[in-house]
């Protein structure tokens, strides 16, 4: 899993050797420019005729003008000058800019529109005429030049900080400051202007650039600072006319002028860090005529070793499952084939594929065997594709490639596998676009321009992780068929023991780079001699022991969710064709009592998320009321909303996602103390938190760590002791385990249950996974297309669906017990 | 696709009534009186009303402008007040000095800028990338008018290949006009180029990084044929908005760059104009810049279409 790697600081900076030139020059054109506002060598004001245009000489260091000044002391009140007005003119533009822009960014609608057309406008002119008009108009004189130049800047700075406003708007950390009662202005305070200030700082150097230039140019065509003042652009206008007599005067003052943006710039660069995480692994094993030998790999990160000699064998027609956590080594493992490592690593040992040891084989040879031999489905469907390229161009370019048919033969080829893969033509033409598919549709295309070419060798790295279960199941069955009509070899990765032993006919368990267990599928799973196979399958059928004491709860409703309908207004498909109306949720009613663990399953896009949103009070529903302990949430008053959020808090999907990165977990998980009727000393607050800390079960000392200092799953644990420090009655849980490995995910099960059954907290927990859903609920609500379509006892669902949307749904979560028994039956043959 | 267009148009419409709004209203917000502003104190009464007719400061504020617009609109910019002859004659000479220097230097700087920044890209940390790209960094730092200068010194007044200033005219045929073009062009273009070739190569390699860099990879396609068919179509969008912003950034500095190379363009024509405060020719000018620089940017709009599908359709 890559993991985002959190802010970077001065000392990374400075190792960025372009960084430090930049900033040396930078520093040191700022210190004379200081320098002259008490000493420069001579007086730039007098005039000294007999000493008029000196070369370069140790009295004169850099020679003299036409009026017997001293060029090296102009230059340095120059730059004072110069600075001075790029420094007011970017100060205008940050002050009326950045509010401005956040205000647009927090208030959407007319505000954003009026401001983006405003700046269009002002964009429309070339900001150096305008400037040039204004000086015009209102007199030439320096504190104009400041005035237009500033002018200009207000809609770049409001746009910039409108655009990274927006994008930090749409992380989950921002919803979580929203269910603590943040309102914009507070929210644009604490958490966006912190998670913005370096793009504002990137382009404040930018336009500090591009003010220096602009004032030179506005004064060297004499509209900028006015004689006798000096600035650099002011130096060269005089220079140009004496360019034949005494060059130095203009080359001096122009290459200072560059080098000074020059270090704004490269602080600009530098200030884009980038770096990557990487996985460890292993494998062994032989059975038929084997098609892929892996004999002996390692994979080494200079002189780290991440793959620890791992052997595996594959035959045509079977299917090779690879299982491990994050970072165990298996993405390396499938990278190795395909010859796609990352240029840090490299591998050593034998890969034997159709005769050609693939660690050797040259980069035209692999070019040759890959797309057509060997192929490869990646995890994530939405970015796999060329977001610029019909579906057909990019099934089609392969097949050319390797076969060098004709444009029309390569079509009919490629119309055949979409067939295949369940894409007929009549319904989705080759003129397709990435954009025009679904998440399941789009995985169904990846398979389809692997499996063009019949490959011999099949990878598919988590190819179902993005997708929901239904999703998954179809296109496990698809990969099955596809085996098996091809003859061809799978290596399947993944971490899911309940899809591995579906589909799997040998298997490699892989940890930290090194092989665990190896073997006949179903035989490893089955007996589970391995201690770290046994903690897997443990894991993965993970049930809470749980006292479940919220069965018997009261009947008095704590929330009661009346008719509520969300209606989104659809988008314009041509120019007189109207709007169609999206309906993500559909007249949904429920009640949750208090002490009740309700769980909300359902596909991907049925409404769940947009429910949770509406229950919190997060979005605001079409019609229908929630009511929560009493309140009714949509006419509450500002108090009584207050109180009510104080009472119910969430936990979201991503645990990377979800906090603020510039702020400490004592920050953090204090936020919703905001809520509380009083304010808190310090010292409480540091009580309170570390109370929370320890219901989670960490340390009180993580209070002063950063989040990036954590792992996902301890990051899970922040963000539950987050939601439970105000003591609410209700947590809504948006799949807050589906990104877990399965140990961490058994883990924060545990906590649900334990807080479940020691703080009397009731559950809204939402998710596609029903083995989540039977682990940690007393009841569940099947969702299907915005409605609620079926209500009952969890264990009463999940063993006789009644209704075809909660029938698909149980049919497709793959189960691992049920899978061993039913495969082992078929080996004996019953 | 024509709901796209269409929409596009009529912001372009929109964008232009605004941007003649306010040069008509700069005009109106000079201090004191402009026909005063223009004439200087100690101008006589009768010149004084006459040029208030002229600029028709006796009507109504709407009516004005409306009359302006109009004119405009059926190619009557007005009279200049200094030169004594239609603005569209001044503007008719000097168009095609500028709009020849802009679009040579556009050209210029786009056929240097792609080719240095994909060869940069796809050899990123070598010696040659590294070389280069110092060199652009400087490049953006230099402003183009001293860069200008330097230019001068070195081909007009030492090596002595090109006329230091001046223009030759097309009537005197197309070399020599070219060549009083080709120094500007050069200075504007450089500076220019250096940007877009950065722009290039960091957006080249944000998108070489992408998943579907890894499926085409995947299919066996050898990495330059990945670049140029995957890659570089994705990497067009930032450099389409940096050449449409470009063009905006050339017009200004043709405001600059003429006055260095004594060039009789649409630039040294408003630079003067603003010096004799002869205001019917600046806003005119004005004008026709500004729309100028709304229909690139409608260009650049349709561009961004037609490299990126998932525009098409909002």
């Amino acid at each position: 899993m890559a993991r985002p790697i959190e802010p970077s600081s001065w000392s990374q900076a400075f190792a960025n050797r372009s960084f430090v030139w930049g900033f040396a020059i930078t520093a040191t054109i700022t210190a004379m420019a200081l320098i002259s506002l008490v000493w420069t060598p001579y007086d730039v004001t007098a005039l000294n005729i007999p000493a008029r245009l000196k070369p370069v000489s140790a009295a004169y260091w850099l020679g003299t003008d036409h009026f017997g000044r001293d060029i090296f002391s102009m230059l340095m009140v120059g730059a004072r000058n110069s600075i001075a007005v790029a420094l007011i003119a970017v100060g205008i533009g940050i002050i009326i800019g950045v509010p401005l822009g956040c205000w647009a960014a927090a208030k959407r609608g007319w505000v954003d529109e009026l401001l983006m057309r405003t700046s269009d406008i002002i964009f429309a002119f070339p900001a150096l005429l305008s400037a040039v008009m204004i000086t015009a108009i209102f007199g030439a004189s320096a504190t104009n030049a400041i005035i237009a130049i500033g002018i200009f800047n207000i809609p770049v700075f409001a746009r910039v900080a409108r655009g990274a406003a927006l994008s930090i708007w749409a992380r989950e950390f921002i919803l979580a400051a929203k269910a603590s009662g943040k309102g914009a202005a507070r929210i644009t305070a604490e958490h966006i202007l912190p998670n913005i200030a370096n793009v504002l700082i990137v382009q404040g150097t930018i336009q500090f650039s591009l003010g220096i230039l602009a004032e030179a140019g506005l004064s060297y065509v004499g509209l900028g600072t006015q004689p006798p003042d000096v600035s650099w652009g002011r130096m060269l206008n005089e220079a140009q006319t004496m360019i034949a007599l005494a060059p130095q005067m203009a080359i001096i003052p122009g290459r200072r002028s560059s080098s000074c943006s020059w270090g704004s710039i490269q602080r600009r660069w530098s200030a884009r860090c980038v770096r990557s995480q990487v996985a460890a692994g292993a494998m062994t094993k032989t059975m038929r005529e084997p098609i892929l030998t892996i004999d002996n790999l390692s994979v080494m990160a200079g002189d780290h070793r991440i793959l620890h000699s791992i052997n595996i064998s594959l035959s045509a027609g079977e299917i090779h499952a690879i299982v491990g956590e994050s970072g165990s080594g298996k993405s390396i493992t499938a990278l190795s084939v395909m010859g796609l490592l990352p240029p840090a690593l490299r591998a050593h040992g034998s890969i034997n594929f159709a005769g050609n040891n693939l660690v050797e084989a040259s980069e035209a040879d692999m070019c040759a065997l890959r797309g057509d031999d060997i192929a490869m489905v990646f995890q994530e469907p939405m970015t796999a594709l060329n977001p610029v390229k019909t579906i057909g161009e990019q099934i089609a370019e392969g097949i050319r490639w390797h076969t060098k048919v004709s444009r029309a033969a390569a079509e009919d080829r490629t119309r055949a596998i979409l067939d295949r893969v369940g894409l007929p033509a009549a319904k989705f033409p080759l003129t397709r676009f990435p954009h025009e598919l679904s998440g399941g549709q789009r995985q169904r295309v990846v398979i389809a321009i692997a499996c063009a070419l019949n490959p011999k060798l099949l990878i598919a790295d988590e190819p179902t992780t993005a997708l929901d279960v239904v999703l998954q199941a179809q296109i496990l069955d698809l990969l099955r068929e596809l085996v098996a009509e091809n003859n061809m070899g799978l290596i399947l990765i993944s971490h899911d023991l309940g899809v591995v032993a579906e589909m799997a006919d040998t298997l490699t368990i892989l940890r930290g780079g090194v092989v665990q267990d190896q073997g006949d599928a179903i035989e490893v799973l089955r007996h589970q001699r391995h201690s770290y196979t046994r903690q897997l399958a443990e894991a993965s059928t993970h049930t809470p022991a749980w006292q479940a004491r919220g069965a018997q709860a009261s009947d008095i409703p704590l929330l009661k969710v009346e008719g509520v309908s969300k209606v989104y207004s659809g988008r314009r498909s041509g120019l007189f064709s109207p709007a169609k109306p999206f309906i993500a949720v559909d007249n949904v009613s429920f009640e949750i009592p208090a002490g009740r663990s309700v769980g909300l399953v359902g596909q991907s896009g049925c409404g769940k998320s947009t429910l949770a949103r509406i229950v919190l009070a997060l979005d605001q529903a079409t019609s229908g009321t929630v009511e929560f302990a009493g309140t009714k949430m949509s006419d509450a008053t500002a108090k009584a909303l207050r109180a009510a959020r104080r009472d119910m808090h969430v936990v979201f999907q991503d645990p990377y996602g979800s906090f603020n990165p510039r702020m400490t977990v004592e920050k953090l998980i204090a936020e919703p103390l905001f809520l509380l009727p009083e304010k808190l000393s310090r010292s409480d607050t540091r009580d309170r938190v570390a109370s929370a800390l320890q219901e989670v079960s960490m340390d009180v000392d993580a209070m002063d760590k950063y989040p990036h200092e954590f792992s996902g799953g301890q990051r899970q644990r922040l963000a539950i002791a987050r939601a439970i420090i105000t003591r609410p009655k209700l947590v809504v849980a948006d799949e807050p385990v589906s990104a877990l490995d399965v140990s961490i995910r058994a883990q924060i099960l545990d906590l649900f249950a334990k807080l479940n059954d020691e703080l009397g907290l009731a559950f809204l927990f939402i998710t596609h996974d029903l083995a989540v859903a039977r682990a940690i609920t007393h009841e569940v609500m099947v969702m299907s297309h915005g409605k609620i379509v079926e209500r009952g006892l969890t264990h009463d669902i999940l063993d006789s669906p009644q209704t075809d949307a909660a029938q698909k749904l149980v049919k497709a979560t793959p189960n691992l017990i049920e899978a061993i028994a039913r495969r082992s039956k078929i080996e004996k043959g019953e | 696709m024509v709901y796209f267009i269409a929409r596009r148009l009529l912001i372009v419409a929109l964008t232009l009534f605004a941007a003649s709004l306010i040069v008509f209203g700069m005009l109106q917000v000079v201090p004191g009186d402009p026909a005063q502003l223009m004439l200087g104190i100690n101008a006589a009464d009768e010149a004084l009303a006459a040029l208030r007719e002229q600029l028709g400061l006796n009507q109504p504020l709407i009516e004005r402008y409306l009359s302006w617009i109009g004119g405009m609109l059926r190619g009557d910019f007005g009279r200049s007040y200094t030169y004594g002859v239609p603005v569209i004659d001044l503007v008719r000479e000097r168009i095609f000095v500028s709009a020849p220097l802009a679009l040579i230097a556009l050209a210029l700087s786009t056929a240097i800028a792609i080719p240095v920044g994909i060869f940069t890209a796809s050899r990123r940390g070598k010696p040659s990338d590294t070389v280069i790209t110092a060199a652009t960094q400087f490049g953006i730092a230099i402003p183009n008018f001293w860069f200008a200068i330097l230019l001068v010194y070195l081909f007009a007044i030492t090596l002595k290949w090109v006329p230091a200033g001046g223009f030759a005219g097309w009537a005197g045929g197309v070399w020599p006009a070219l060549k009083s073009l080709a120094l500007p062009a050069i200075a504007l273009a450089l500076p220019q180029a250096a940007i877009l070739s950065r722009v290039t190569r960091s957006a080249l390699l944000d998108t070489l990084s992408e998943d579907y860099i890894r499926t085409a990879r995947a299919k066996g396609l050898p990495f330059s044929h990945v670049l140029w068919h995957h890659a570089l179509r994705n990497a067009l969008i930032p450099v389409l908005t940096i050449l449409g912003l470009q063009f905006a950034f050339l017009l200004a500095g043709t405001i600059i760059i003429e006055n260095v190379f004594y060039l009789p363009g649409l630039g040294r024509l408003i630079f003067q104009s603003i010096q004799r405060l002869d205001l019917i020719v600046v806003q005119s000018v004005v004008v026709l810049l500004v729309t100028s620089v709304i229909l690139i940017n409608f260009l650049v709009d349709i561009a961004y279409a037609w490299a990126d599908p998932r525009l098409r359709t909002r």
